[in-house]
């Protein structure tokens, strides 16, 4: 038995969506049924990936799900990226539970200070009065990388070039311009020696997955796309008692998505890679994380232009991160993207003959959760 | 496509608050005791879920806060998250990633510190919506207060019939040790107590308790090699309404608790549950809600919620006792209460209760509740696999 | 009249979120503290198990899940092992410029997240580039204390 993706739908990225965040749910919800060809009536069981506290709002699935079209359906909240939510969503297929499920994230930053509230994720006693967030640890675990292995400035600026480069090709990235390396490079510091060009905005946009099992999918869908891997892994919450230059969840989750999948070598077997560039380093740690390159080899990487549109292993084709990011929605957004490359409707950021894609999320301060997951067509 | 069952439980003893103990702490005292009752190791756990309801822990994310403590360092950890049901959620989760056949063991872990907050209704405030029912004050407690006035009005049921509600979950709640209220009241105690939202009083509401809990599920071949009687997971659905408390009038009140009772039966092949089922642990915070749950769910016809109270079919000896533990009038650690309710229930089937255990139970069924009477989750558990 | 159907106009309902908390430390976390307000001292706990001596003290040992169960002193010097400055102004978070350090305290086995003062800030950049990891670093305490972590001021050079 397996799982196939039949539908994916997305709303553009932009910085502020006027209209009640709920009513994104639906737009999203709809763009993906009708990708699948299915009514909502055909769809069993609803499951978001979305944040507490994002929206100003405790449970905000308590809007999202019924406007998703969640009414008298099966339904549970991943309080986490959506990527997760697809893995527990691929979970209730395989139980029996299911033969479709509507994964959703709706990801709005606008509505709130989200600085202040990845500030309100951390422990009271030891970490929340300290005036830390997540782009300040962000910025911690960039130096550290960089001094451990050499990294350069121009290495950075060149991942940011790239992505925003591809985001211009992609009619629902948020940031649509490019930038070039002197720009990246003179851009306004925001947690030194991260600058704003170095790291993610924030977006209001969103996305929905369409899975069904096999035997479903075979009747309503010509060329469905198969999950083939999926990993997540959590380390430490405590930024004291790790070595931030490893993203080491990802790495976990790497293992088991590839094992799953019989990839034994990720950089032959693997077409397209959408990674979750929170910024130009954490790109850069993913490439050996996920076992693009060695430990600290990623410089190299992006110097020899590998991961570019036309490399052996392009990454972040749609933009990545750095071009939108729809908190909740970033993860989910990874794999809606891989599809759309597998399926070869990726338009002006199409890359050739994708057999097999992967997508990649990290969660948390020091990136402590991620989640893989591999689909092939 | 697996079997799976419960083969281990744990749980703090729920209090007021712990002071002694933060909330990583009270995860791993609840992990630690479910592995203990399941004579496993955290070695052989593959992955947890994770249930906690944030505000109420004062951290947004709680969870990654916490999971370390509850063992899942390392291990692939999955947060759920859909308001009072919570808990039951990720027991469904946990359910669900074994059944897939994605792991053997899958331990889900609830939390929560819910004297955290200096007042918690003003959080539960922050569930509604900004734009139409925040600013009306409407809290949890109008979510047992505004049925209960309309369930009097349409049926006919008494105040009297709903303090018993009451009177038996504190009566039940003096048989277990980690039940959070042991006192016994009378319905003259319920009836004098104060008014917290007319028509309820104190002693129709759920105290506020800080404690956690911790399942323990496991495939087929591997639940048989860790205990003789574990509890077959036979059936788990949960349903979505409306979010908003004006789309539902009357009867709509328990509409969809009863669709999801229905799926859940077919699923179990459970004809009349009121003899089909053994024991219940049903999520009831409010005395009202155990009127509309019983009706819903099919033990007693439309309206006749109090009634059944009256015969005393729910309380311990009777046809099927409702809440052995004392159920959430007696404890209420929000995320972690629903969770609560199939660790219980589990106990029943495995024949661990203790004082509070129903003699040879085949079939128990769990219940959970969140946001405004709008995410229902149910589970049937069985001596016999499905 | 009727009103001028504006279509470009959307109400924006404001809210805040004012709701106050009171979170009880716990045995362990309130010796730790304690030692901060009474005694200028900065104890870890020791995993039974790992070894480690575990900064914040902490009950649990994740890697081992057990129990730690002995108070070891800690130096409030050692060398620092990250940082980061923030430069932004963001809602709800001090003015910037400032300091957020990793430092890892003589005798223990994780590091301290702090405040780190003492560095001149009128140039971020060459701030930034000057601090070097590996520095050596003594906490600095307040003369008020009062059971919290920000009883230690913040950390600076020693030299
Ligand atoms: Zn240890």
């Amino acid at each position: 038995m397996r799982v196939a993706v039949i539908g994916v739908g997305q709303i553009p990225a932009e910085t502020c969506k006027r209209d009640v965040f709920s009513d994104q749910s639906a737009l999203i919800s709809k763009a993906a049924l009708a990708d699948a060809a299915l009514d909502i009536g055909q769809i069993n069981n609803v499951v978001a990936g979305e944040y507490d506290l994002v929206t100003g709002r405790t449970a905000e699935h308590m809007y999202t799900i019924p406007s998703a079209g969640g009414y008298l359906k099966d339904e549970i909240r991943i309080n986490d990226d959506g990527l997760f939510a697809l893995a527990q969503a691929y979970m209730g297929i395989m139980a029996g539970e299911f033969e479709t499920t509507l994964v959703l994230s709706t990801g709005i930053s606008s509505e709130g200070p989200q600085e202040l509230i990845t500030n309100m994720r951390l422990a009271p006693f030891y970490h929340r009065q300290l005036g830390l967030h997540e782009k300040l640890a962000n910025g911690m675990q960039a130096l550290q990388y960089r001094e451990r292995y050499g990294v350069t400035m121009k290495q950075s600026a060149k991942v940011a070039v790239k992505n925003r480069k591809n985001a211009v090709r992609n009619g629902y990235a948020h940031l649509q311009q490019e930038v070039t390396e002197e720009e990246v490079m003179k851009s306004e510091f925001d947690c030194w020696p991260l600058r704003v060009l170095e790291r993610a905005p924030w977006s209001d946009g969103g996305c929905a997955v369409v899975l069904a099992s096999e035997s479903f999918a075979r009747r309503v869908c010509l060329h469905p796309v198969w999950i083939t891997g999926l990993g997540w892994s959590n380390e430490t919450y405590y930024l004291e008692d790790k070595d931030l230059t490893h993203l080491t969840a990802t790495k976990h989750a790497a293992q088991r998505a590839y094992k799953m999948a019989g990839i034994n070598n990720a950089v032959k077997d693997i077409d397209v890679a959408e990674i979750y560039d929170v910024t130009t380093y954490h790109e850069l740690m993913a490439y050996e994380a996920l076992g693009f390159c060695k430990e600290g080899e990623a410089g190299h990487l992006i110097d020899e232009g590998f991961t570019q549109m036309n490399g052996d292993l392009p990454v972040n084709p749609s933009g990545g991160v750095l071009s939108s990011n729809p908190l909740s929605a970033s993860g989910l957004s990874r794999f809606v993207e891989c599809v759309l490359q597998l399926r070869e409707q990726a338009q002006d950021h199409q890359i050739k003959n994708a057999c097999t894609g992967l997508a990649h999320c990290i969660t948390g301060y020091g990136a402590q959760r991620s989640c893989v997951a591999i689909v092939r067509r | 496509m697996k079997r799976a069952a419960i083969v281990g439980v744990g749980q703090t003893k729920f209090v007021s608050r712990h002071r002694d103990l933060i909330h990583p702490e009270l995860t791993f005292e609840a992990s630690r005791a479910a592995l203990e009752d399941a004579k496993l190791s955290i070695d052989n756990v593959d992955a947890l879920t994770m249930g906690v309801m944030d505000p109420f822990d004062g951290v947004d994310c709680c969870d990654r806060w916490i999971c370390g403590a509850a063992g899942g360092y390392n291990k692939p950890v999955i947060r759920i998250n859909t308001a009072g049901a919570t808990g039951m959620s990720a027991a469904i989760a946990a359910y669900e990633q074994v059944a897939s056949g994605m792991f053997e063991i899958v331990m889900a872990v609830s939390e929560q510190r819910v004297s955290e907050p200096v007042d918690a209704q003003s959080l539960l405030n922050t569930c509604t919506c900004p734009y139409h029912e925040r600013a009306m004050g409407g809290s949890a407690i109008s979510l047992g207060a505004v049925p209960a006035t309309r369930h009097m009005y349409k049926y006919g049921s008494t105040h009297e019939q709903r303090a018993l509600s009451a009177v038996k979950a504190h009566k039940h709640g003096m048989n277990n040790p980690y039940a959070h209220l042991r006192f016994e009241v009378t319905v003259q105690d319920v009836l004098n107590s104060m008014i917290v939202e007319w028509p309820l009083r104190l002693l129709d509401c759920c105290p506020r308790s800080d404690g956690a809990v911790a399942v323990i599920f496991a495939s087929e071949d591997v639940a048989k090699t860790i205990t003789d009687r574990p509890a077959w997971v036979n059936g788990a659905v949960s349903i979505a309404d409306g979010p908003f408390f004006g789309d539902r009038p009357d009867v709509s009140y328990r509409a969809a608790l009863a669709v999801a009772a229905r799926r859940l039966y077919q699923k179990c092949g459970i004809k009349n549950p009121l003899k089909d089922i053994d024991v219940a642990e049903l999520y009831i915070p409010f005395t009202s809600l155990e009127l509309i749950q019983t009706e819903a769910y099919g033990f007693c016809d439309e309206g006749k919620g109090g009634e059944l109270l009256e015969e005393g079919t729910t309380w311990m000896g009777g046809e099927l006792p409702i809440n052995p533990s004392g159920g959430v009038l007696c404890t209420n650690c929000i995320g972690a209460t629903a969770e609560l309710r199939v660790a219980e229930a589990a106990l029943q089937v495995m024949g661990k209760g203790g004082l509070r255990q129903v003699p040879n139970v085949e079939t128990a069924l769990a219940s959970g509740l969140g946001g405004m009477l709008q995410f229902h989750t149910l589970m049937m558990l069985g001596s016999e696999p499905r | 009249m009727a009103t001028k159907d504006n279509k470009d106009e959307y109400i924006i309902v404001e809210q805040t979120w004012n709701v106050p908390f009171r979170h009880y430390a716990g045995e362990i976390t309130s010796r730790y503290l304690k030692e901060f307000r009474d005694n200028k001292k900065i104890m870890g706990r020791r995993c039974p198990k790992c070894k480690r001596v575990l900064i914040p003290a902490r009950k649990n040992c994740e890697r081992c899940f057990t129990e730690t169960d002995e108070w070891i002193e800690v130096n409030d010097e050692g060398k620092l092992v990250t940082f980061s400055i923030n430069c932004i102004k963001y809602v709800g978070m001090p003015d910037p410029p400032y300091i957020m350090g990793l430092i890892r305290l003589d005798g223990a086995d994780t590091d301290i997240l702090h405040y780190i003062k003492g560095i001149d800030l009128s140039d971020v950049d060459k701030a930034g580039r000057e601090l070097k990891i590996g520095t050596r670093m003594k906490a600095v305490w307040k003369e008020v204390r009062v059971g919290n972590v920000t009883d230690i001021d913040y950390f600076m050079p020693t030299v």
